[in-house]
C-alpha cells in the first residue's frame, strides 16, 4: 500500500458519501441515488485499490456517520435489511477491480466489470434482505430486486459512458491515476 | 440540500456511558449482535430489549432520540412487518377481508421487529455516546492485533481520517456546482429523464477531478512531513481501560451467558 | 557567508517530456530571507519541491548545509527543509488542527511528551493555539495558511520554504503572515519563499533570486530589485517605490524600502 493508495480510498470514500446524498426522484417515488456512480467510476479508475475506498466507506457508515443514503448511518444499517448492498460495493470493489486491472482498463473489461458488480452487489444484498427480514428468496428478489436492477443497470451504463470523459479530464487536470 | 452532518449521531455528554472506553462499547454492540440473531423467541428479545433501552437511560439520551435511531428503517420495517403478517404460510388467527393473519406471521413479524429495533438502538447508542474521533481511534486499536496478519490498520485509521476531513468539502463542492447548474437552467426535479441522465456529466465529472487532484497534493504534503507507509509512529492519546470498563465487559459476558442459559433451557416460551 | 542551500546545475523534466529547470544554479545564505522571484510558469513550485527531495533532479544538484541530497538521508533532510504548499487545503488532512500539526512530529517517533510540546510551540508561534480544536474546514483561508505553517514547524527545520503563501490573502492576512516569517527568521532560521509580488520582496527580502523559463538570470542583494530593465525583461513589474524614484535616481537613489524612501523624502522636505 503506497500514500497513494491511502489518500484515493479516503477520497473516493467521501466522493461516495457526498454522492450518496444526490438522489433524483423518478416517477414512482422510487429515489435514484448517485451512490452507485462512485462506486463504478471509483472501479474503473482505482482497480483494485477501490476496494479500501468502499471498506473506508462502510466504515464510515459503520461508525455512525449519514453516509448512506438518505443520509443514514451506523452499524445498524450494514447488518441490517439493506447491508448486503453495501457489502456488495466492497467485494465488487476488489474483484470487478481485479477484472479492470486484468483486462488492462480497457472497455470491454469495465462492462465485464459492471455485470460482475451488479451480480455480486445483487446477490448478497438479497441474501441478507431474506435473512434478516425472514423473507423467502422469492420475495426477497421481488421487494430488493426487481424494482432496482433495471434502474443500476442504466446506471451502469452512464458510467461506462462517463468513464472515458472523466479519464481525459482527469489526463488534462494533470492527475496521474491508475489507468 | 445536502447535509453529511460529520458530528454524525454524536450526542455530547458526560454519562457513565460516554466516558467508557469506545472499545468497550465495541465490544457491548458485538454481544448485543450476537444475542440479537441467537435469540429466536418474542419474550427473550423482549428481556434484550428492555436491557438495550436501560442503557439508553444510563447514557443519558432522551427516549425521544429513538425515533432518530429508527427513522433510517421505518419504511423497511413496515414493508417487512406487512409481508410477514399476511403472507406467512400457518395457523389462521385473524382474517380481515382477503387477507389472513397467521399466528406465525405475527410471531415472525414480532422477531423481525424486536431485532431491528434492538440492533439499530445497540448502534444508536455507540455513535450517540461515542466522537467520531474516539471511535476511529477505537477502531484502530481493536484492529491493531491484526496487523500480524498483515492487516493496514494505521492505514485505514488514517483513510477515516482523511475522508472525515473532506466530506463536508466535497459537500461544498457539489452544492455550488448543483446550483451552477441550476441557474442555468437545469431543474433536477423535470420529468425527462434524458435530461436528468444530461444533468449528471457536469456535476459526477468535477467533483472526482476536484477530489483526486486534492489527492496528489496531499500525498506530497504528507510525504513532506516524514509519512511512510508502515512506519512506526509516537502514540499521542493511548486508549486505556479503566474500571468501569472491565465492570461493563464483565457484565457484558455475564448477561450474555444468561440469555444462551435461557434459550438453551428453554425458559419463558413465547406461548400464544 | 555561510550557506544554507546550494543549487548546482539542476535539471529537471516534467513526465512529458518539457524542460521545467534548465541548469539552475544558485546559494541560500544561511538565516537569509531570501525570495525566489519569476513570472508563473519560470518554474518556481518546481524548485522548491526539490529543496526537500521530494522531487529529485534529471541531472544536478542539491545541498543542504553542504550535504549532497540522496535516499539515505532524505529523513534528515526533512526535519530540516520544511515546505509549505500554495494550498493550504492540499496540506490539512486531519478532523482537527491539532491533530495535523501532530501529525509531523508522530511520524518522527517521539515520546508524547516532546509532541504536545512541539503542537503547542508551534501553534503559538503562528497564533492558532486557541483555534486548535477546530477543524480546517471552519477556518478562513488565511488561518488556514497558519495552520499549514504550524504543521511544518513543528518538525523543527532549519529552513522553511513558502510557495506563494500571500496568495489570495487580504492585507490584514498578508501582514500576519510576514510577521510570522520576520519571526521566524529572528530565531535563526533562514527563510525562502517563492512570489510575483515585488512590492512585497522589496521590503521583506535581504536576498534574491530570479527564475525565468527554467533557468537563473540573476541572483544577489535585493538592490537587483531596483533595476527595472532586469526585472521587465523577465516578465516582472518593478516594485512601485523603484519606479517611483527611477527618474531622480541621481540625486535621490532609489530606496529599497518605504522607510528608506521616507527619509529620502524627508530630507528634501527640508
Amino acid at each position: 500500500m503506497t500514500i497513494r493508495t491511502v489518500i484515493y480510498a479516503a477520497l473516493l470514500a467521501a466522493v461516495t458519501a457526498v454522492l450518496a446524498q444526490i438522489a433524483i426522484p423518478l416517477p414512482g417515488g422510487v429515489p435514484f441515488t448517485l451512490q452507485v456512480f462512485a462506486v463504478f467510476l471509483g472501479i474503473f479508475l482505482l482497480g483494485k485499490k477501490s476496494f479500501w475506498g468502499m471498506v473506508t466507506y462502510l466504515l464510515l457508515g459503520a461508525v455512525g456517520l449519514p453516509v448512506f443514503a438518505q443520509a443514514r448511518g451506523g452499524i445498524g444499517v450494514i447488518l441490517g435489511p439493506t447491508g448486503g448492498y453495501l457489502l456488495g460495493f466492497a467485494l465488487s470493489g476488489l474483484i470487478a477491480g481485479y477484472i479492470v486491472e486484468f483486462t488492462n482498463f480497457n472497455l470491454r473489461g469495465k462492462i465485464l466489470a459492471v455485470v460482475v458488480s451488479l451480480l455480486i452487489i445483487y446477490s448478497l444484498g438479497t441474501i441478507q434482505l431474506a435473512y434478516v427480514l425472514k423473507l423467502p428468496l422469492s420475495k426477497a428478489i421481488a421487494v430488493g430486486v426487481t424494482p432496482f436492477i433495471p434502474w443500476d443497470i442504466l446506471k451502469g451504463a452512464i458510467a461506462l459512458l462517463l468513464a472515458t470523459h472523466l479519464q481525459k479530464a482527469l489526463s488534462t487536470a494533470g492527475v496521474k491515476l491508475n489507468g | 440540500m445536502i447535509n453529511v452532518n460529520t458530528i454524525g449521531q454524536y450526542i455530547p455528554g458526560n454519562s457513565l456511558i460516554h466516558r467508557l472506553d469506545p472499545r468497550t462499547k465495541f465490544f457491548t454492540l458485538l454481544v448485543a449482535v450476537f444475542l440479537v440473531f441467537f435469540l429466536d423467541n418474542l419474550v427473550h428479545l423482549g428481556f434484550l430489549l428492555f436491557g438495550v433501552i436501560l442503557v439508553t437511560f444510563l447514557a443519558g439520551i432522551k427516549p425521544k432520540m429513538f425515533w432518530q435511531a429508527l427513522k433510517p428503517v421505518v419504511f423497511i420495517l413496515v414493508l417487512a412487518l406487512i409481508l410477514q403478517l399476511f403472507f406467512t404460510p400457518g395457523e389462521k388467527l385473524i382474517t380481515i377481508g382477503p387477507f389472513k393473519i397467521t399466528r406465525e406471521g405475527l410471531i415472525n413479524s414480532g422477531i423481525v421487529f424486536l431485532r431491528l429495533v434492538v440492533m439499530l438502538l445497540s448502534a444508536y447508542l455507540l455513535t450517540a455516546t461515542t466522537s467520531p474521533t474516539e471511535l476511529t481511534h477505537g477502531l484502530e486499536s481493536l484492529l491493531k492485533p491484526f496487523g500480524r496478519f498483515g492487516l493496514p490498520y494505521g492505514e485505514i485509521a488514517l483513510m477515516l481520517t482523511i475522508a472525515l476531513r473532506f466530506i463536508p468539502t466535497l459537500t461544498e463542492e457539489a452544492e455550488r456546482l448543483i446550483k451552477a447548474q441550476e441557474s442555468r437552467g437545469a431543474d433536477f426535479y423535470t420529468r425527462g429523464l434524458s435530461k436528468k441522465a444530461q444533468m449528471m456529466l457536469p456535476l459526477i465529472i468535477p467533483l472526482f477531478i476536484n477530489a483526486f487532484k486534492r489527492a496528489d497534493e496531499l500525498a506530497v504534503a504528507m510525504e513532506a512531513r516524514g509519512y511512510r507507509i508502515g512506519a512506526p509512529r509516537g502514540k499521542l492519546k493511548p486508549l486505556k481501560f479503566t474500571a468501569k470498563d472491565y465492570l461493563f465487559l464483565f457484565l457484558n459476558l455475564l448477561i450474555a451467558m444468561l440469555f444462551v442459559i435461557l434459550k438453551l433451557w428453554g425458559g419463558f416460551p413465547a406461548k400464544f | 557567508m555561510k550557506i544554507a542551500v546550494e543549487i548546482e546545475n539542476l535539471m529537471f523534466f516534467y513526465p512529458d517530456g518539457n524542460k521545467a529547470l534548465d541548469g539552475v544554479s544558485f546559494v541560500v545564505p544561511e538565516r537569509s530571507k531570501t525570495v525566489i522571484l519569476g513570472p508563473n510558469g519560470a518554474g518556481k513550485s518546481t524548485l522548491l519541491l526539490h529543496l526537500n527531495g521530494l522531487y529529485t533532479p534529471n541531472r544536478g544538484k542539491v545541498r543542504i548545509f553542504g550535504k549532497l541530497i540522496n535516499a539515505e538521508n532524505i529523513r534528515e533532510i526533512r526535519k530540516k527543509v520544511g515546505l509549505v504548499f500554495q494550498d493550504p487545503d492540499d496540506q490539512l488532512f486531519a478532523s482537527t488542527i491539532f491533530d495535523d500539526v501532530a501529525f509531523g512530529p508522530q511520524n518522527l517517533e517521539l515520546d508524547k511528551k516532546e509532541i504536545l510540546r512541539r503542537v503547542e510551540e508551534a501553534l503559538k508561534a503562528v497564533d492558532m493555539w486557541d483555534l486548535r480544536d477546530r477543524p480546517p474546514h471552519h477556518l478562513s483561508l488565511g488561518q488556514k495558511k497558519r495552520a499549514a505553517i504550524a504543521g511544518v514547524l513543528a518538525m523543527e527545520p532549519d529552513i522553511v520554504v513558502l510557495d506563494e503563501p500571500m496568495a489570495y490573502l487580504d492585507p490584514r492576512g498578508q501582514e500576519e503572515i510576514t510577521a510570522i516569517l520576520n519571526r521566524l527568521n529572528n530565531e535563526g532560521k533562514t527563510v525562502i519563499v517563492s512570489t510575483h509580488d515585488l512590492d512585497w520582496a522589496l521590503e521583506w527580502a535581504d536576498y534574491v533570486v530570479i527564475l525565468n523559463a527554467g533557468r537563473v538570470m540573476a541572483e544577489g542583494d535585493k538592490s537587483i530589485l531596483t533595476n527595472r530593465r532586469l526585472l521587465e525583461q523577465n516578465g516582472l513589474k518593478a516594485p512601485l517605490l523603484v519606479t517611483l524614484f527611477e527618474d531622480f535616481e541621481g540625486k535621490l537613489g532609489i530606496p529599497t524600502s518605504l522607510k528608506e524612501a521616507k527619509q529620502k523624502l524627508k530630507k528634501i522636505m527640508l
